[in-house]
């Protein structure tokens, strides 16, 4: 005589308990993944950390110094609607990266095609970087209608040099040009 | 001579499927899921705001935040003044249209910075600045200024990592 599945149960001392319904469950954590999952953004953030300028105190200016012999360098990038001025203590640096009272020009002046050529801000800064190796601070600055995604892309570009390594990683923010 | 098929066999549907491995593993997904939506306050951006894209950067904290939207300025969930064509009104600056400080944004930093010292063990001055890239740097500067008078000096920029 074949045993049904009700006599299997009582063979097996179960009977009565009935069987746990897992599938609705399955179901209700698969459909709550996905939600998750489409509702998250999975575009890799970060965060690019600045420090805010300091007012002008013999601490300060002593911290920002090098530990070298050499003259402070208060290396600063302004960035306008023609590209970027490099400046060093007070004097703007021409193309050729040599001190000019009479500034004719942007030190790395914007493409033809109008966008800013970062790759040639980042190549002037390591020639900087060489002369002075120890200095580590950048003074950013901007015309007031430049857009925040431009001032990223520059402090990008001072930053880090490609297989040049670490250029200059103190960034200080400085209020607008205009 | 022609060799019989074999008959295919027959699915005993009295066998149970066996879902509690499946069950376990989905478990695992959902938390791992959750875990990381809750370790990243940035894995929601805000809604309207293209962040701008750098190579370089470091994990995101977790701190005060000021979004700055083409309409906004939203402190920690909460809109502060309002923006229009770039500016921030006259009205809601203390020195005037070329003034720098943004009369309601200090109010909310002095305000979260309060709920900070209370809440943690130590108030490090951090705060996360979500902007568009096309938020014209004179606004941002403004917002620095106003940051800085409320005792906020380290700065973080949210950025989209290209590497």
């Amino acid at each position: 005589m074949v045993r049904g599945s009700s006599q299997r149960q009582l063979a097996s001392g179960t009977e009565g308990v009935p069987a746990l319904a897992l599938t609705p469950i399955i179901n209700l954590v698969l459909l709550l993944t996905a939600a998750l999952l489409v509702a998250g953004s999975w575009v890799a953030t970060s965060a690019v950390v600045v420090v805010a300028p300091r007012i002008n105190s013999e601490a300060s200016v002593a911290a920002s110094a090098p530990a070298s012999d050499q003259a402070p360098l208060h290396l600063t990038i302004v960035i306008t609607d023609q590209g970027f001025y490099l400046a060093t203590s007070g004097r703007v640096l021409s193309a050729n990266l040599t001190d000019t009272a009479v500034v004719h020009g942007p030190t790395v002046p914007r493409r033809a095609d109008g966008s800013y050529d970062f790759v040639e801000l980042t190549a002037k800064l390591a020639v900087v970087k060489d002369a002075f190796p120890e200095e580590s601070r950048v003074v950013i600055s901007a015309e007031p209608e430049i857009g925040f995604g431009v001032v990223v892309q520059t402090m990008d570009a001072a930053r880090h040099g490609g297989d040049r390594g670490e250029l200059f990683a103190d960034v200080v923010l400085s209020a607008d040009v205009g | 001579m022609r060799q019989r098929r074999r008959p295919r066999p027959q699915l005993d549907s009295s066998v149970p499927l066996a879902l509690t491995s499946l069950l376990d593993i989905t478990a695992i997904v959902l938390i791992c899921v959750l875990r990381f939506l809750v370790s990243t306050p940035l894995a929601l951006p805000v809604a309207g705001v293209a962040l701008p894209v750098a190579t370089t950067g470091q994990p995101v904290t977790d701190a005060t935040t000021i979004a700055i939207t083409a309409d906004h300025l939203i402190v920690n969930d909460r809109a502060v003044a309002r923006i229009e064509r770039g500016q921030v009104a006259t009205s809601a600056k203390r020195d005037g249209a070329d003034g720098y400080f943004i009369t309601p944004l200090h109010a909310a930093l002095v305000e979260a910075a309060a709920a900070s010292r209370r809440l943690k063990h130590g108030f490090d001055g951090a705060v996360l600045i979500v902007a568009d890239r096309n938020v014209p740097f004179r606004l941002l500067s403004e917002v620095l200024y106003t940051a800085g008078q409320a005792e906020f000096g380290r700065f973080e920029f949210a950025v989209v990592n290209t590497r």
